[in-house]
């Protein structure tokens, strides 16, 4: 198991060092896993641009995701839930989320940045638009796949419409509502850092970081920090999976 | 006493105001203190019947009179068993029990002592804690006969709750909702299409016509308790059911 896991990527890696070393990649195109290793450290300890290190960009790019995740599971949870349980209000309200749900969340940038200016504000609209849809959409599939005889054993429990919802639909929409957290949350970190790309001209966001060092031709640290979105892309995921163990133990 | 007078449902069918029996003006009463079964035909409408019993459903005609009261709409005088349990998966034992206790706002320490002496009396303990997919159909349906008795109805309804366990659990659960009935309970309205069950537990038998149901017969069962399923008389009975039955197809 672990020697799969480990030993094929150390093999790549090789290959891949060895055909940098012979010059058969050109390095301003490709750097070598060592030079990347470089990068990352340069970026790491010197900062790019100087003086602007690593830690700082990613707490900058994790804060706009975070409340723009947050703002989003805050509004389409308890909206899911009521789309789920009143059929009425899902059809009137229904029409307007299919038009605007195709709209690519980086379309919305330049009205972002007519609204809210640039910066974080633009920047959390946009994680918010992207991470707001899925966990909508889960959360309405989640109270629709609740055994209604379930909800008919409450009533005959005595329990009000308020208890069906706290006690019968959010709990029963607990384990579609972590699938769309998790996507909404991935959805969300993808486009933080296009946001970035565009919506944000100084200061810190990995997304400025990588176009930074664009700006300056350096392979090694662009890669370096698409490594560092990725790695961290998936430590969120692990973290939102820990949760769900944690939350939904009855499965 | 619970009496049904002139019940009867419609359901809209696919046409313009066309319509579909399901009751046809059904009437009967029932003594309090007695154990009634309904058998008939898988769909002939006693589902519904209980549902309507329970407040799930309204009737298009006739009432429900309990007590010398009409009631309409879900009300803490019945408590319905579901067929499948209808146990919260996400709730322990426990929890499951105190579901009808939140709902009433009784306080946490009296409703979690209520629910104790329901586990105990129920022979649960050891599983407070577990979920329900973690307790087998027999221990399942008795937290759902649990859940239901803790909220003290007047009447308990039950639709074929022992219908998808093996015959031993069946018989098993049989006996202890006897005991149950007698302790705890008023009146107990057991839809069921086994009539061995019926005869078995019931002082009254209701038989349905098929769809639209009416009262085919009601038979009385004076057996002494405990019965013997291999009995005589017990058996005629059972015969004379399953005629009524066979000859309706």
């Amino acid at each position: 198991m672990t020697r799969d896991r480990i030993l094929p990527p150390l093999f790549f890696l090789l290959i891949w060092q060895a055909l940098s070393a012979l010059e058969w990649i050109p390095s301003y195109k490709l750097p070598s896993p060592l030079q990347i290793v470089g990068g990352l450290k340069e970026l790491i300890v010197v900062g790019l641009p100087p003086g602007h290190p690593l830690h700082l960009h990613l707490l900058f790019s994790l804060y706009r995701v975070g409340m723009g995740f947050a703002l989003a599971a805050l509004v389409a949870v308890p909206l899911g839930l009521s789309l789920g349980w009143w059929r009425r209000w899902r059809r009137i309200v229904s029409p307007l989320l299919e038009v605007i749900r195709p709209i690519p969340p980086l379309a919305w940038i330049p009205i972002a940045i007519l609204w809210f200016g640039i910066g974080i504000q633009s920047a959390a609209f946009i994680i918010f638009l992207g991470a707001f849809f899925p966990i909508l959409l889960n959360t309405v599939s989640g109270v629709l796949s609740i055994n209604p005889t379930l909800i008919e054993a409450a009533r005959t429990l005595q329990a009000k419409e308020r208890d069906i919802f706290l006690k019968v639909l959010w709990p029963g929409a607990i384990p579609s509502i972590f699938v769309g957290l998790r996507i909404g949350m991935g959805i969300g970190w993808m486009t933080l850092v296009a946001a970035e790309f565009t919506g944000v001209r100084e200061g810190y966001g990995l997304g400025y970081m990588i176009m930074t060092a664009r700006d300056i031709q350096r392979a090694d640290e662009i890669v370096a920090g698409m490594l560092i979105i990725g790695l961290i892309g998936m430590l969120i995921d692990w973290v939102i999976r820990i949760i769900e163990r944690r939350i939904v133990r009855w499965r | 006493m619970l009496e049904l007078v002139g019940l009867t449902k419609k359901y809209p069918g696919k046409g313009p105001g066309e319509e579909i029996p399901v009751l046809d003006n059904l009437s009967c009463r029932f003594e309090t203190g007695r154990f009634i079964s309904i058998v008939g035909s898988s769909g002939c409408g006693k589902t519904t019947l209980l549902r309507i019993l329970a407040g799930l459903e309204s009737s298009s005609q006739g009432q429900v009179i309990l007590n010398g009261r009409p009631i309409s709409g879900v009300t803490d005088q019945m408590g319905l068993v579901f067929q499948e349990y209808a146990l919260f998966p996400w709730r322990t034992t426990l929890a499951n029990i105190q579901m009808g206790l939140e709902c009433v706002g009784l306080e946490r320490v009296q409703r979690e002592r209520l629910a104790r002496e329901y586990i105990q009396a129920f022979g649960l303990q050891g599983f407070e804690d577990h979920y329900p997919r973690e307790l087998s159909g027999g221990m399942q349906q008795r937290v759902a006969i649990a859940r239901t008795l803790v909220m003290n109805p007047r009447v308990i309804l039950m639709d074929e709750p022992f219908a998808s366990l093996d015959n031993q659990t069946r018989n098993d659960l049989q006996e202890f909702l006897l005991t149950v009935w007698r302790t705890r309970v008023d009146m107990v309205i057991f839809v069921t299409h086994n009539v061995d069950e019926a005869v078995f537990l019931s002082d009254q038998i209701l038989v349905l016509t098929p769809r639209p149901a009416r009262i085919a017969s009601v038979f009385p069962v004076d057996l002494p308790r405990p019965r013997d399923r291999t009995d005589q008389e017990f058996n005629t009975l059972r015969r004379n059911i399953l005629k009524i039955l066979k000859d309706q197809r």
